[in-house]
């Protein structure tokens, strides 16, 4: 009687033991390993977020050879080159309480790189916009290129 | 007692059968995504190759649109993520979209889950577009747009 309470309490530990830090890992932020190298060529295309407006409490996005959120174990090596063309988040206007943020060759917004860190972008005969027409009251317009940390706070 | 030794090990292999219901990769895992051909005419403009979703959702909808993508998996070392678009386009959504909305377009992107040493992700887009949206986006919409990137940029943290 004693042992089968035994093994009985013993797998039921065993069993949260091992399926509750696999669940909670999913869909987290992601873990990679020594050694990661990002290479992103842009050539004779553009590369668009949001074509038209974005409206009220609306975020546009866009990251591009980015370390967005994560832990890096090692080495990270990041470059964007970005040849006669034009990238652009939002292709017009941003209303109120919206957030336009754009992100190129940018390092740890939310994440840790505990290696050397290599960060390289070539612009060569081509525009970057983040938002190309106007941006209302309350809105939030950030361009972040080659860089580390965040500047839409 | 032995009925509840069985219970707990029911428990056990379920529970696990669940957690591995994420992909499990070895080592050197190569994903390749060449997109060629040429340009067709949607809508009156010209796009091609790869369209995720065609059209106007005025409600609540989400958009996703992943390419040469690693999320929520657990892949050993030496992963190689390569993608090339040439002479066709790639569009997550072409249309207007009102109401709440997520449209979040990733390509050559980790991201969630583990990946082991010496990740590559090479990303080359050259006589084509890559666009996430085309056309109105009403409140409380996101836009997520992530090429070549480590991580998930359509959670509120991050940005």
């Amino acid at each position: 009687m004693g042992i089968d309470l035994f093994r009985t309490l013993g797998l039921v530990i065993l069993g949260v033991l091992y399926v509750v830090p696999v669940l909670g890992t999913a869909a987290e932020a992601p873990h990679v390993g020594d050694g990661a190298s990002i290479h992103v060529t842009i050539g004779g295309s553009g590369v668009v977020n949001a074509g038209v407006g974005v409206a009220g409490y609306a975020n546009s996005k866009q990251m591009i050879g980015s370390l967005i959120s994560g832990n890096v174990g090692g080495k990270l090596n990041l470059s964007t080159e970005i040849k006669n063309s034009g990238v652009v988040n939002v292709g017009a206007s941003v209303a109120a309480s919206t957030t336009a943020t754009q992100a190129i060759d940018t390092v740890k917004l939310s994440g840790t790189a505990s290696g050397n860190v290599t960060d390289q972008v070539t612009l060569t005969g081509s525009a970057v916009t983040n938002v190309a027409v106007g941006v209302a009251a309350d809105a939030k317009a950030c361009q972040l290129i080659g860089t580390i940390g965040l500047n839409c706070d | 007692m032995r009925y509840l030794t069985l219970m707990a090990g029911s428990l056990l292999v379920s529970a696990t059968a669940l957690a591995l219901d994420a992909p499990n990769i070895g080592a050197g895992a190569s994903l390749t995504a060449d997109i060629g051909g040429t340009s067709q005419s949607v809508g009156g403009k010209s796009y091609a190759g790869v369209v995720n979703a065609l059209g106007s959702v005025d409600g609540k909808s989400v958009v996703k649109q992943n390419l040469a993508h690693i999320g929520d998996a657990s892949v050993g070392a030496n992963a190689k993520i390569s993608l090339s678009v040439k002479n066709a386009g790639v569009v997550n959504a072409l249309g207007a979209f009102e109401g709440a909305a997520v449209v979040n377009q990733s390509i050559a992107s980790v991201s969630s889950g583990s990946v082991g040493a010496n990740l590559t992700l090479n990303t080359t887009i050259a006589s084509s577009g890559v666009v996430n949206v085309v056309g109105a986006i009403g409140g409380d919409a996101k836009i997520c747009q992530s090429i070549g990137s480590i991580g998930d940029n359509c959670k509120d943290n991050p940005l």
